[in-house]
């Protein structure tokens, strides 16, 4: 996906030019716990299906 | 447009947007009342009146609640955001198309009801042929899918115009976003369409004799699992555009935004075979196909799960908190536009985990047509959905009549959420359980003759009954709260459309080429659907004729 | 597009995580056959299922060594054939269609769970390691009545 064509944001705000990476390590833990409640509900009735079968 | 500087909405814009919520509300009630009893019949602690019927209640809980409550409040919210982003009042054709669509479902509502409780339909909201409603149960859907197609072409028009009256300029994200979830709803609604009118209508009129119910059940399962994420957009809209001003902060990236309503765009079609896994007549290749097609649609949910989490983050960082959760303690916990819609986001993180093993191709027998299936709906559309609508009426109301919400509503309104969430955990956390255990959805009070499975189920009934009962009570609170919000006193309430991060990066222009969107969505509904359907025109499952077996 | 770096970790870990889970459902499906019911299409005219061998006499047969085809008729509100019964250990495979409307055949604590399409045979196996009294019941509604469609089989 290319960035050069991009037209300006839709609000005129000024943005602080340098700051780039924003510290994100909250969110990305959060992101994680899903994750992980993800697979272990997934796994879970996976083994459900197999102890069935 | 965007801004969001105090002005006053369009009191005629308005007035269309109220007409949808009150309509909404008023199916939730009734939907609620059908629903109550539903749960104690199937829980042993009544009987009804011989004249009533279990499914008849179950047919009407599942119009009103999944097809009329969704669509006019979706409609309603869509339109108060394109009047307020899309230059400040509805277009003269936006808003007659926005009328004109509302008394045609509005009929064809009222016809449905009619049918539903006269018994001449209890065929529930799927209507599965080869059983024959009467034909006017048929037509009173018709009328109410054209409905929402005149309201979704009039989001159309207002975009289009905007455009043309903006060159160059990007779009707000919310019309960007309210006219894909209309795309959405276009593009899928022409399955279920062709089902009633082509399929369904003659064959229940008695002018064909048969029907193939292979192919009506494709159809309309092109059209089921589109209509969830019809539902669900408006949910994600508000979480991305509105709850960022909610809690004082900034949306964290346009731009990846609008990419997962892309997405979400393309992978909700191809998908219903996800529906049929245990059905004949399809094989395992094309169930497979649209089992990873079904995968692919989770992705833009992911990336809306981090960027929300950012949006927290990035607003706790800016007020200063510090640690990896310290961003939790300044979020607004007593504020209800805030609060409802959370707990929706929250609930959907197990209603999530719950679709993914639903889609899990052969592993959907363990949970195919049971409780457990039952229970995941009510989280998702009924709870994620449900209370982020709920959470939306107590700004929404105020903005469109000039009103403000005051503090004894706001803690009415958290008392509502808390109800709700309470009954849902009893309602769906049983259901959930009981599906595991293998008890079937959609059937009324039985002991299948004392079977010890089957009386092993009924404790788990019995508390779905009382989440029931407790979600009543949310019923009946969110209606007394939306009538006191219409009556609320007098004041100015902002539209809170949020403003974009200063930080994130500009938004790249292929994101609105919908020439571009639109043909990938055909080509890929194109690869998952056409062989399927011509072998099930070509070859046909010999006709079936009508059954009326209630 | 720009996307920040823990979000790439994030989106590479959850899509992984989704690759994975269909491989192992892929696998099972074309690999080792433990795929959904009904692979092959058999149609049947519903209006003639009385009338159509095998359906026009339901009944459980031995095929094999412990091995049992039960050929079964769905209809509103029941199946046939009963009663049935087979030994412990006794592989089942059983081959439904329907009489009038969609019904569903689900034996709960096993992975037997498929629908009965009115036109369309449906195909699914199981095999009975414990004795006991096994409930067949209709998980897809057919009408005023569906909440008593039931049989069972007899595992000894």
């Amino acid at each position: 996906m290319r960035d050069d064509r991009s037209v300006s944001k839709p609000h005129e705000g000024h943005s602080e030019p340098e700051k780039k990476e924003q510290s994100l390590k909250g969110a990305f833990a959060s992101v994680m716990i899903l994750g992980a409640f993800l697979a272990i509900t997934w796994i879970g009735v996976f083994i459900l299906f197999v102890a069935r079968d | 447009m965007t801004d969001s500087k105090l002005s006053t909405f369009d009191r005629k814009d308005g007035q269309l947007v109220i007409a949808h919520v009150l309509f909404a509300f008023a199916a939730l009630l009734l939907g609620g009342i059908a629903g109550m009893l539903q749960g104690m019949v199937k829980g042993g602690t009544i009987s009804l009146p011989a004249n009533i019927g279990y499914y008849e209640l179950l047919t009407a809980h599942g119009v009103l609640m999944a097809l009329i409550f969704t669509t006019y409040f979706i409609v309603g919210f869509l339109y108060s955001g394109v009047s307020q982003t899309l230059g400040g009042r509805l277009l003269p054709l936006t808003k007659k198309l926005g009328w004109i669509g509302y008394w045609l479902m509005s009929i064809g509502t009222l016809i449905g009801v009619v049918v539903i409780l006269l018994g001449k339909a209890s065929v529930l909201y799927t209507f599965y042929a080869p059983m024959k409603a009467s034909p006017w149960f048929y037509v009173a859907l018709a009328l109410v899918v054209i409905g929402s197609w005149l309201s979704g072409f009039g989001i159309f028009y207002q975009y289009v115009q905007w455009r043309k009256t903006n060159k160059g300029k990007l779009s707000p994200l919310f019309a960007f976003m309210s006219v894909i979830t209309m795309l959405l709803w276009q593009i899928a609604t022409i399955g279920v369409a062709i089902e009633v009118v082509v399929q369904l209508i003659p064959w229940s009129f008695g002018w064909v004799e048969t029907v193939n119910v292979v192919l009506s059940r494709t159809l309309f399962w092109f059209f089921g699992h589109p209509l969830v994420y019809f539902w669900l957009l408006p949910a994600y809209m508000c979480w991305y555009v509105i709850i960022p001003k909610i809690i004082g902060g900034k949306i964290f990236s346009d731009a990846l935004a609008r990419m997962s309503f892309v997405l979400f765009l393309l992978f909700s079609i191809p998908v219903g075979f996800h529906h049929q896994l245990m059905e004949p007549g399809i094989s395992h290749f094309w169930k497979y196909l649209q089992v990873v097609l079904t995968f692919m649609v989770v992705i833009p949910s992911l990336m809306t799960a981090f960027s929300l989490f950012a949006t927290f983050e990035l607003n706790g960082r800016s007020k200063g908190t510090k640690g990896l959760f310290g961003w939790v303690k300044v979020l607004p916990w007593k504020d209800v536009r805030f609060f409802a819609p959370f707990m929706g986001m929250l609930i959907f993180i197990p209603a999530g985990a719950g679709g993914l093993i639903n889609a899990s191709n052969q592993m959907n027998a363990v949970v195919h047509n049971t409780l457990w299936v039952t229970g995941h709906f009510h989280l998702t559309v009924a709870t994620s959905v449900a209370l982020t609508f709920f959470g939306i009426v107590y700004w929404l109301i105020p903005v469109v009549t000039g009103r403000v919400l005051t503090p004894r509503l706001n803690k009415l309104g958290m008392i509502q959420t808390i109800i709700w969430c309470v009954g849902m955990f009893f309602m769906s956390g049983s259901m959930h359980t009981v599906g595991l255990l293998g008890s079937p959805r959609r059937t009324a009070y039985s002991t299948y003759d004392d079977h010890p499975d089957a009386i092993m189920w009924i404790p788990y009934h019995v508390a779905m009954a009382i989440g029931g009962i407790i979600l009543f009570a949310g019923v009946l609170l969110i209606i007394y709260n939306l009538i006191a919000l219409m009556r609320a006193p007098k004041g100015e309430t902002e539209y809170p459309i949020g403003e974009v991060s200063d930080a994130s990066e500009p938004t790249p222009r292929f994101l609105e080429n919908w020439k571009l969107w639109i043909a990938l969505t055909v080509i890929l509904i194109v690869i998952a659907y056409t062989i399927p359907v011509i072998d099930q025109i070509n070859n046909p499952t010999p006709g079936s004729p009508g059954y009326v077996t209630w | 597009m720009h996307m920040h770096r823990l979000e790439k970790i994030w989106l590479t870990a959850g899509v992984s995580m989704l690759v994975v889970f269909l491989l192992v459902l892929g696998i099972m499906t074309f690999g080792r056959g433990i795929a959904p019911p009904n692979e092959h299409i058999h149609r049947i005219d519903p209006t003639k299922v009385s009338e159509t061998p095998p359906f026009d006499k339901p009944q459980i047969t031995k095929i094999g060594d412990n091995v049992y085809k039960a050929v079964m008729v769905a209809y509103a509100f029941g199946y046939d054939p009963i009663p049935m019964e087979v030994p412990t250990g006794a592989t089942v495979h059983f081959e439904i269609t329907s009489s009038d409307v969609v019904h569903g055949f689900e034996i709960p604590g096993t992975n037997v769970n498929v629908m009965v399409t009115p036109g369309e045979v449906s195909h699914v196996s199981h095999t009975f390691d414990k004795p006991g009294e096994y409930l067949i019941l209709c998980n897809e509604y057919c009408g005023i009545a569906h909440e008593m469609m039931k049989t069972t089989l007899v595992v000894k």
